[in-house]
């Protein structure tokens, strides 16, 4: 891959830059160690107990779906096809109703830990297993993926070899997920999308300053770039008809149903509703907006140019901007249009490894969940105390990192773009499981023996597409996508088709027992309600009550651990009964529920408005001393 | 244990069926009529497909009982689901407009 000496940085100025990345790197590494504390036990470690507002959630999400790559590929794309770069962004909305009131609903109540455990207790442990190697294909190719990406910029920027850059950020990614656990990932990542939204925004501003504004920027775009659609079929590899079955339908379903780092963020959230405000936020504003973060220097590179060659080879200001390698259109007009500020453009790639960073770091812990519930708890230490798995997964995460480090190698041998190694990987990884897990939570006659046996069929189809393409070709003609023969997202179709197909025919010809009918309880869409009362264990009240806030604490041993007594007029506010699952968060919004618990309503009492307690609820909550505290009925 | 009361079956086959002739007939029907590279087949292309596959999904919700419409937030969250629908078809819609129709110095 074509280096980046063609920006011709001096030696000062690569330190500054490198200046700037390493404090900025250390500040968010000792931020995230800070978290640590909050991590008491495992499902603190992983989930951080379901806790937090949505805001939160929605919040660190912005940085875990925005890796390092995204900068690179999607200014790229958006140098070569424009603004239908933001098509993978912005397609995802029709899936979202099978989310919201399917899987987010199927995997809170059900207290899922990982989605292979969801395979063994909806199937078998066969399943579970088959999964599991699957998921971690996907998430393993991610964190190798992101790891080699930053280890190319810094590589082409700096000139510093890859062997060094990407072990050093490894091991400081390593350090905070390490020891931070899904508490410093989710407040770490606030920050950090933060700040990757203003770098990028920096670099946006610039580059439309540097044009001479909105307006002249639209104006140089030729039509073909400003829309928001690619050619039906043209172009092989970015085509709109492929990029609809390939990455709105397969990959807007592995990134929301199966991405195990995504997944934990909604389990961290206090309620499924908080879980519903999160995905409809990521969804409807947070994703258009990142596709313009990562993207829009793309469609200002190629304004820039048009402008450029119109004007006969310069614009006043800057130097003669030649992008030779696309790749690197986002570090070439980024320094361009800074004006060779080496502070500013630091600040920027800083942001570049803050995507690496918070993207790597959920997942790393996403991993680590895995390697605990998954292997390490049911095959190797099934009785060991919290404190044990906590030393565990510090392991796991460590030994993850290391694998994604070892991951880089294998993508430094890999030729052609990033774009294309990126989309051939996860389009052979995701397609089997999508379809199962989409066959199992809206199927409930799906059975184990049709999961195991589609999973197994269609992965090794899909594998050997790569080989013999030729037999994508029916269901390319069938679609109207391209047939050409370098087929990229049409073989995500043809690996959920025939994983459909093998899963729907085994299905109708086998029977279920009755053990395996109750085995499915509360873990298909059909059955939410009793998925509820096992949740609460009770029957829900869904009936609408107030938020009670600012109510203070009276610590009464009388009360049960896990219960609190309210008066009548609060019960009465909040529509409670006596053994609803209410949850009590500190007062202070911008905690977002980091000193919070879910506790049931114990018999109301005949004082004030305090909220009666024990110690131990009281301090299980992190809650302090005469900090009032909020509350809301879940139901 | 007390799941959700099923509602009169749907004629899956046919629906299926249905579904089948739209995803074969739908894309060629807006190739022949405009065009492979008009911006619209591609909007329609997606939206077309897409809005099949956003209808099995809230049929699905509501026919299941996990969106019940008078209970809690249920509601709430079925309008937004819909209006994110229509967001995103009117956004890329009034997108494909001002790309097309606001004058341009960059060519074509």
């Amino acid at each position: 891959m074509e280096q980046l000496s063609g920006l011709n940085l001096e030696t000062s100025v690569i330190t500054v830059i490198g200046v700037v990345v390493v404090i900025y790197t250390l500040m968010i590494a000792g931020f995230g160690s800070y978290f640590s504390r909050f991590s008491k036990n495992i499902n603190d470690f992983f989930y951080s107990g379901q806790r937090f507002a949505w805001w939160l959630g929605a919040a660190s999400m912005i940085a875990t779906g925005i890796g390092s790559y995204s900068y690179l590929k999607y200014s790229q794309q958006g140098f070569e096809t424009g603004m239908s770069s933001s098509m993978t962004y912005t397609n995802d909305w029709f899936i979202i109703p099978f989310f919201m009131f399917g899987w987010l609903p199927i995997i809170y109540f059900s207290k899922i830990k990982s989605i292979p455990e969801y395979f063994e207790r909806r199937f078998n442990r066969t399943s579970r297993y088959i999964s599991l190697v699957i998921i971690m294909a996907y998430m393993l190719f991610y964190i190798g993926y992101n790891l080699f990406t930053i280890g190319v910029a810094m590589e082409g920027l700096l000139g510093i070899p890859m062997i060094y850059t990407v072990p050093i950020a490894t091991l400081i990614l390593g350090g905070y997920v390490t020891f931070g656990g899904q508490t410093a990932v989710i407040f770490t990542d606030l920050v950090q999308g933060i700040m990757l939204y203003l770098a990028g925004g920096i670099a946006i501003v610039a580059g439309i300053v540097a044009l001479g504004g909105f307006g002249e920027f639209w104006s140089w775009l030729p039509v073909t770039h400003r829309l928001p659609f690619v050619h039906l079929l043209n172009d092989p590899k970015f085509n709109t008809a492929g990029l609809f079955w390939g990455e709105a339908l397969a990959g807007s379903i592995a990134f929301t149903f199966m991405n195990q780092g995504f997944i934990m963020r909604y389990l961290a959230l206090k309620s499924v509703n908080d879980g519903r405000k999160a995905a409809i936020f990521n969804v409807l504003f947070t994703l258009p907006f990142s596709a313009i973060i990562v993207g829009a220097v793309g469609w200002i590179a190629k304004s820039l140019i048009t402008k450029q060659a119109a004007m006969g080879g310069v614009l006043e200001g800057l130097d003669p901007i030649h992008i030779t390698n696309h790749f690197h259109t986002f570090l070439v007009v980024a320094w361009e249009t800074l004006r060779h500020n080496a502070i500013v453009f630091g600040f920027v790639i800083a942001a570049l490894t803050a995507a690496l960073m918070s993207t790597v770091d959920t997942l790393i812990n996403a991993c680590a969940a895995i390697g605990i519930y998954d292997i390490y708890k049911p095959l190797i230490k099934p009785k060991a105390n919290d404190k044990h798995y906590l030393i565990a997964a510090r392991w796991v995460s460590g030994i993850t990192a290391l694998i994604g480090l070892v991951l880089v190698y294998m993508f430094s041998q890999m030729k052609g773009s990033l774009m294309s190694i990126h989309y051939k990987g996860i389009m052979i990884i995701i397609p089997s499981i999508v379809t199962t897990i989409f066959l199992g939570a809206f199927w409930r006659r799906f059975t184990a023996k049709a999961a195991n046996i589609s999973m197994i069929v269609g992965s090794s189809f899909t594998v050997l597409t790569v080989f013999f393409p030729k037999m994508i070709d029916p269901l390319a003609w069938f679609v109207s996508a391209p047939m050409n023969g370098k087929y990229i997202y049409s073989r995500a179709l043809f690996g959920m088709t025939l994983t459909a197909i093998v899963g729907i025919v085994i299905t109708l010809t086998t029977k279920q027992t009755k053990e395996q009918i109750e085995q499915s309880n509360g873990l298909t869409i059909d059955t939410l309600d009793y998925a509820m009362e096992q949740y609460k264990g009770g029957i829900p009240n869904h009936v609408k009550g107030e938020k009670v806030k600012r109510l203070p604490v009276l610590i009464d041993e009388s009360i049960p651990f896990g219960k609190i007594s309210l008066s009548k007029s609060v019960m009465e506010r909040m529509k409670a009964n006596v053994e609803d699952l209410i949850y009590m968060e500190d007062s202070r919004w911008i905690l977002g529920g980091l000193r919070s618990d879910h506790v049931k309503a114990y018999e109301p009492h005949d004082g004030n408005d305090e909220v009666k307690m024990n110690l131990e609820t009281f301090e299980k909550a992190m809650m302090l001393k005469d900090k009032p505290i909020t509350l809301e009925k879940i139901f | 244990m007390e799941v959700t009361k099923k509602k009169k079956g749907l004629p899956i086959p046919l629906i299926l069926t249905a579904i089948l002739v739209f995803v074969f007939a739908f894309p060629r029907i807006l190739i022949s009529v405009l065009g492979p590279g008009d911006p619209w087949t591609s909007y329609l292309y997606q939206y077309g497909l897409g809005s099949i596959v956003f209808l099995v999904g809230i049929i699905l919700i509501r026919r299941t009982g996990a969106c019940v419409l008078d209970r809690g937030s249920d509601k709430f969250w079925f309008n937004w689901l819909v209006a994110g629908f229509f967001f995103f078809a009117i956004l890329h819609a009034v997108w494909i407009l001002l790309a097309v129709y606001l004058p341009v110095k960059g060519g074509i």
